[in-house]
């Protein structure tokens, strides 16, 4: 469409053959740099304002903020990431992006051991870690299992992470300009780490009392800024019942200051969808 | 032109990623805390005197006591508190939310206490501690030994005003021990608190059945020589016997009316029989050769589950009062009996034997699902809800082999023993939620 | 005529009312079987110098019998499985014998008393208790014994004979026991 317009105007102006050289070049480049932008904006969700590099996404994992335990495990899936990014970036950029059939994935998924293959043949249904532990346990340690299971995941970015504890199996998440770029061998972004260490944070500082409707559902949309300090918090959908939306709103209030986001970032985006439903 | 052109393009590529700005989409659930954090510090004892010093320590630890019972609430341990409302003050303009957010509360309850002449006055007050503001503010005055019911009747607003119900507060438990020689039917407050002695007949007295009044007690006494049905109101001291030939059993009422159902053999066959409150055949409920016993009513009445050994072993089955038509619940295992309806939803507690041993399990009406709650800590049976639904008093042989009174949530957990008599306690029931008797 | 017609009636009035009190005196030896038993072998002592020394044995031999049939009547339980009340073939017999002895001791009457083991929940045993000893009971009449000379009460699991919580115990205790009243 662009094409076309920028044509339409060109012959509206009917310039001479000296500046139409001139402006094809313009254009080519114009075009060139779109397409360019179009392809790597698609791992990142929002307007954001900031350069981003382009080429080779890989992430350090050591100096990234917050507990992560076992690091061993995520740095070395880092390092074999490394080698394995430059050639599939470049595949990348001459299709613009494959057009992802975002679908919510179902939540319940039968508890696999971690690092299995994907329940789905679909690549980007990330494997499931152990189940969860007992209730009343912090769960560490499932952290570690998921955040290993994102590193050594060679599937597409994802868009959204399922903190239940029990698997992290697909959701929906946004869709539209920026697809979900880039073929296979990839690390996990920053922003997905990022996602799965807030979630359990505000996961571990979330009361619900026992015999609450397990179906209750209340989404709390937060903006969050580089530091980890809390810009905005509305509900976007209450459940009805004021204690459970209070009960969600207390959780993400205990959890803030958040872990300041990754290097790069100055402002992000989520939606909290808290329902007590055992996602087993 | 050129650069108007420029902006366009510029423009119609900014635009799509503009209008579909992502929020990344996190999904929080299967929560680990089902306990709300509350603190309770001492009270203050506004004048200073000795007595109101004892008085505003009893006050906050029973009531802290009584919050901790429900399960409902983590009391968070004096020993953190940050502030002390005892010497600062205990209004909203004296506290300091954010001292009491650090040490992980969600609400605060402060209290100020004055004592004169025998009576006590106490000013309660709830706060949430992030919307910064009070939520509850109360002012009771009275003997000083009624400061108990004052603690209840707050704990009372407190749940309504965090749950909607009123809780479990002033409600009653009904249960029988040999102590005294001979089985004979006691009722204690719910946390196990001033046990009073009921009957008095040196027979065996069995089953306490509360009316949804709580006014009225039904039970079973061998007091004429053989097991009749006492229909007794406790505070009148005035009542029904009900003496037909045969046994005369497990009575429950129906919720809402001054009726209950017995188990009667009086015709031959052990079947369970709809009689008036005082005492009045209505009709026969039950028709199947075998025993039908141990009813228990839907919280609206419509429906009756009960005890039926007519598939061959004693299992649990639900009847529709209107139609008549009556289905098996359980399947599992072969021997299920003492159900309990849950007075706010569709689920029944309920005693199963497996392999000789006895655990309590719930089953859900709608899907026949069910779920034990206890497991391998001696015999447990007898369970009985509580009024609100949120947790189950029962007997266990878990100590020592001798039957206690215990309570537990209604998920299984947190079991806590209630009371501790000489002899044995068994057959506990729960009462509605305000009750009446000695 | 007239006047013998009514003293026939007189004593015939007479001699129904001797029966009827004869019959009603007969049904009071039930409680005083006992003390009757005493005086019975008392008096058997003092006709011992009227009676031939075997007579004499024999006499005492049948009032032994007697008690150690009534012994057996009221000591005697019968047994059930756990959860039923169907009767066994040990218990039929045990049964038969305490038909034989109620037709024979027509002025008697008894309570079948139906008990469980401490197994299971109370109201339900109660309920088993009461089968128990219906069933007991449902036996004798088709042996021919009148119905009403025997009444049943359930003690469900509140009454048992061995306190143990073994399978021996749980044994004894599931049974119907016969008491005279």
């Amino acid at each position: 469409m662009a094409v076309s317009l920028h044509v339409s105007l060109l012959d509206d102006r009917h310039t001479g053959s000296g500046s139409f050289a001139a402006w094809m070049s313009l254009s080519f480049g114009f075009h060139l740099l779109v397409l360019v932008l179009l392809a790597v904006s698609g791992s990142y969700s929002g307007c954001q304002k900031r350069s981003f590099p382009m080429g080779a996404i890989s992430v350090d994992l050591v100096s990234l903020p917050g507990p992560v335990s076992g690091p061993s495990k995520p740095a070395a899936a880092v390092s074999t990431a490394k080698a394995t990014p430059a050639p599939p970036v470049r595949e990348s950029k001459a299709p613009a992006y494959e057009k992802p059939a975002v679908v919510p994935k179902p939540k319940a998924v039968v508890p696999t051991k971690k690092n299995t293959a994907p329940v789905k043949a679909s690549p980007r249904t990330a494997p499931a870690p152990a189940p969860a532990p007992a209730a009343e346990d912090t769960g560490d340690a499932e952290l570690a299992k998921t955040l290993a299971a994102l590193e050594q995941k060679v599937s597409q970015t994802q868009q959204s992470v399922n903190i239940s504890g029990a698997n992290s199996s697909q959701a929906g998440g946004g869709q539209g300009g920026g697809g979900t770029g880039g073929g296979g061998g990839r690390a996990a972004s920053a922003l997905e780490i990022y996602n799965v260490e807030m979630g359990f944070q505000i996961r571990k500082n979330w009361v619900c009392p026992l015999g609450v409707d397990e179906n209750l559902q209340a989404v709390i949309a937060i903006h969050i800024a580089a530091d980890g300090s809390l810009m905005d918090l509305r509900f976007e959908k209450r459940s009805g019942n004021d204690t459970y939306d209070e009960s969600a709103r207390k959780a993400i209030l205990k959890s803030v200051p958040l872990p300041p986001l990754p290097r790069g970032f100055v402002l992000h985006k989520v939606s909290l969808e808290f329902t007590p439903k055992d996602a087993r | 032109m050129v650069k108007r052109s420029l902006l366009v393009v510029a423009l119609m590529v900014c635009l799509p990623a503009t209008l579909f700005a992502q929020y990344d989409y996190v999904r929080i659930s299967n929560p680990f805390l089902h306990k709300i954090p509350i603190a309770v510090p001492l009270f203050k004892p506004i004048s200073g005197t000795e007595p109101e010093a004892m008085a505003a320590q009893s006050g906050a630890d029973l009531l802290a006591a009584t919050l901790e019972f429900t399960r409902y609430f983590n009391l968070i341990n004096r020993a953190a508190f940050l502030e002390r409302p005892d010497r600062t003050g205990v209004t909203l303009a004296d506290i300091h939310c954010k001292n009491w957010r650090d040490i992980g509360a969600e609400f605060l309850i402060t209290g100020g206490v004055t004592v004169a002449g025998g009576m006590v006055e106490m000013e309660l007050r709830l706060f949430d501690v992030f919307k910064e503001r009070m939520v509850l503010g109360k002012k009771y005055k009275g003997k000083s030994e009624d400061q108990r019911k004052m603690i209840h009747r707050f704990c009372v607003e407190v749940m309504e005003q965090l749950t909607g119900t009123p809780g479990i507060f002033e409600s009653k438990i009904a249960f029988v021990s040999t102590g005294d020689g001979s089985k004979e039917i006691y009722a204690c407050e719910f946390d196990g608190y001033n046990p009073q002695r009921i009957t008095r007949n040196n027979s065996i007295n069995l089953s306490p059945a509360w009316s949804s009044d709580g006014q009225w007690l039904a039970y079973t006494s061998y007091r004429k020589g053989g097991p009749d049905l006492y229909i007794t109101n406790l505070t009148e001291n005035r009542g029904t016997v009900f003496s037909k030939e045969g046994i005369n059993i497990s009575p429950s009422w129906v919720p809402g009316q001054f009726m209950l159902a017995a188990t009667l053999s009086f015709e031959g066959d052990q079947e369970i029989y709809l009689l008036t409150g005082s005492g009045t055949v209505v009709r026969r409920l039950t028709r199947s050769w075998g025993i039908d016993v141990s009813p228990t009513f839907s919280p609206d009445g419509k429906r009756m589950a009960f005890v039926s050994g007519r598939a061959g072993s004693p299992q649990i089955f639900v009847m529709d009062m209107g139609s008549g038509r009556t289905q098996r619940l359980t399947f599992e295992g072969g021997y299920n009996t003492n159900p309990s309806w849950n007075p706010v939803n569709e689920t029944i507690v309920y005693c199963a034997m497996t392999g000789g041993v006895f655990n309590i399990h719930v089953i859900d009406v709608k899907t026949g699902a069910s779920v034990a709650l206890t497991a391998d800590q001696g015999d447990n049976e007898s369970p009985s809800w509580s009024p609100d639904g949120s947790l189950i008093a029962f007997s266990s042989t878990r100590e020592a082999g001798v039957p206690r009174i215990y309570v537990m949530t209604a998920a299984g957990t947190d079991p806590r023993r209630l009371l501790i008599l000489p002899g044995e306690q068994t057959g506990p029931k729960w009462s509605p939620a305000v009750a009446a008797g000695r | 005529m007239e006047k013998k017609r009514l003293f026939v009636m007189f004593v015939m009035l007479f001699a129904i009312c001797g029966l009827v009190f004869t019959v009603s005196c007969a049904k009071q030896s039930v409680k005083s079987e006992a003390a009757e038993l005493e005086t019975e072998s008392s008096m058997a002592a003092d006709e011992a110098s009227q009676m031939t020394a075997e007579e004499l044995a024999e006499a005492e031999a049948i009032a032994a019998e007697k008690a150690a049939a009534r012994e057996a009547f009221v000591n005697e339980n019968i047994h059930f499985d756990f959860d039923k009340s169907t009767l066994t073939p040990a218990a039929r017999e045990i049964l038969r014998a305490k038909a034989m002895w109620l037709r024979d001791n027509a002025d008697t009457a008894v309570v079948i008393e139906g008990h469980c083991d401490e197994r299971g929940t109370t109201e339900y045993n109660l309920a088993l208790g009461d089968r128990r000893a219906k069933a007991a009971k449902d036996f004798l009449v088709d042996m021919g014994i009148s119905a009403s000379r025997l009444s049943t009460i359930s003690y469900g699991e509140e009454r048992p004979l061995d306190p143990a919580s073994n399978e021996t115990a749980w044994a004894k205790n599931r049974r119907a026991q016969f008491v005279l009243r």
